[in-house]
């Protein structure tokens, strides 16, 4: 899809958020020194994470760059999405025209489900402190695929290419031969493209609870001349027959929810799976495997940021979970250098 | 409504917490205005006709692009210099 023809004040704005994200990096690096430079053993931090933020941020109190790297990101958090839904509205009259005919075009089909009732932990929730979720915007899924991620995080993102990254994961499945996947949490279709790319001869199911964000997907697929079917749909309650899939997977979805629907997917992904299939998940670090003071500056980065579930999520141990839920070989590691993202791979019997 | 000194302290901390994100905010403003600027005079430098949307479509070159990414990049160190000397 060719890059967002932004005007003038979208893209002056969006490019400041880019250099705003880069100076708050640069706030947390001057943090982690202050912290290393106050000689505390991360051993020594309280072992519950609110007693641990309380005692860090009362060492740090005296932190200008502490005080301005929370201000900042609070700022970022807040205006990032504004940004990227004020950039689209300046260009909607001439890109809609194109759009809408990305979605008429075929071979892709988008099915949504009018009935669909939204579980509580998604619905009215204002993720990654963006006004609304995933849905409130009619092209969210426009503004979060091709604005904020594209110009935006893929930008800042501290590990290199994040989309490349995506490829790289799917290097680590046990088998070359998938003909009918299945993705959870397809969203805009970034991991759905790195399949499809992986596995050019595949079948690529994928759903999500966001339509607006599935519509994207849909554009991404027809404009690729791919066949996806995309469908409106929760993840712990998929409307398809036992044994449809030879690959079940998601990447970064799964930290968006509490445990309670993380195990019902389990569930679901046993079932449709077919024997011998396999199972593949990618999301955030598990906090058992950071030392204490990693994990708080991801818990407190998540919490500020937008993120309702990433706590209790990041702190399960997902392959223990999977293999509770049935997946007996389910198996936990993360991808080098830094543990990110992390795997959790299994079978079906 | 009575607050005890510790309280004072906290909400002393998030009135500057929100004074601060309206720093950013008029600041992002600010640079879409340089920004502009900039695009506005690299059309006439080019001598080009300035019609109705001609500032709003221009695209940087490479070269206007790699300028005004070193501009930003040191307005907002500046900024943020001020707001934590420690950084």
């Amino acid at each position: 899809m060719n890059e967002a023809p932004l005007l003038q004040s979208g893209r002056s704005r969006l490019d400041f958020m880019v250099s705003a994200s880069r100076g708050l990096g640069r706030l947390h690096g001057a943090v982690r020194q202050q912290v290393d430079a106050l000689g505390i053993a991360p051993d020594d931090l309280p072992d519950d994470l609110d007693a641990r933020d309380a005692f860090l941020c009362d060492q740090l109190a005296g932190s200008d760059a502490f005080h301005a790297a929370d201000a900042l990101q609070g700022y970022l958090g807040k205006e990032h999405g504004r940004v990227a839904r004020d950039a689209f509205n300046e260009i909607a009259p001439a890109v809609l025209p194109e759009l809408e005919a990305l979605e008429a075009k075929g071979p892709a089909t988008l099915t949504v489900d009018p009935d669909l009732v939204m579980p509580d932990y998604f619905d009215g929730v204002d993720f990654h402190s963006t006004l609304g979720g995933w849905d409130r915007h009619e092209q969210q899924g426009y503004i979060h695929g091709e604005i904020v991620h594209r110009l935006m995080v893929a930008k800042v993102f501290p590990l290199g290419d994040m989309f490349a990254q995506r490829r790289a994961v799917l290097k680590e499945l046990p088998r070359q031969d998938y003909r009918d996947i299945l993705e959870l949490g397809t969203s805009s279709g970034h991991f759905t493209v790195a399949l499809q790319q992986t596995f050019p001869d595949a079948h690529i199911t994928g759903i999500d609870l966001a339509a607006p964000m599935l519509r994207q997907a849909l554009r991404v697929a027809n404009e690729a001349g791919w066949a996806w079917t995309l469908k409106q749909m929760a993840a712990e309650k998929l409307a398809f027959a036992d044994d449809s899939f030879d690959l079940v997977t998601a990447y970064s979805f799964l930290h968006e929810m509490p445990e309670s629907a993380i195990r019902a997917i389990y569930r679901e992904a046993l079932r449709v799976l077919r024997p011998g299939g396999s199972l593949l998940i990618a999301d955030i670090t598990p906090y058992a495997v950071q030392d204490k003071m990693t994990m708080w500056r991801a818990d407190r980065s998540a919490t500020h940021g937008g993120e309702p579930w990433w706590r209790e999520s990041a702190m399960l141990d997902w392959a223990a979970i999977a293999r509770e839920e049935g997946f007996a070989d389910a198996t936990g590691r993360g991808i080098a250098p830094k543990n990110f993202p992390w795997l959790v791979e299994a079978s079906k019997a | 409504m009575t607050v005890d000194a510790s309280d004072r302290e906290r909400l002393l901390d998030a009135r500057i917490d929100k004074l601060t994100q309206a720093l950013m905010y008029v600041a992002g403003e600010l640079w879409t205005a340089r920004d502009r600027q900039a695009v506005l005079e690299r059309i006439l430098i080019e001598g080009q006709t300035i019609a109705p949307g001609s500032v709003d479509s221009h695209r940087p070159d490479a070269a206007l692009a790699e300028a005004l990414t070193a501009e930003r990049e040191t307005f907002v160190a500046r900024i943020l210099d001020y707001l934590a000397p420690d950084n």
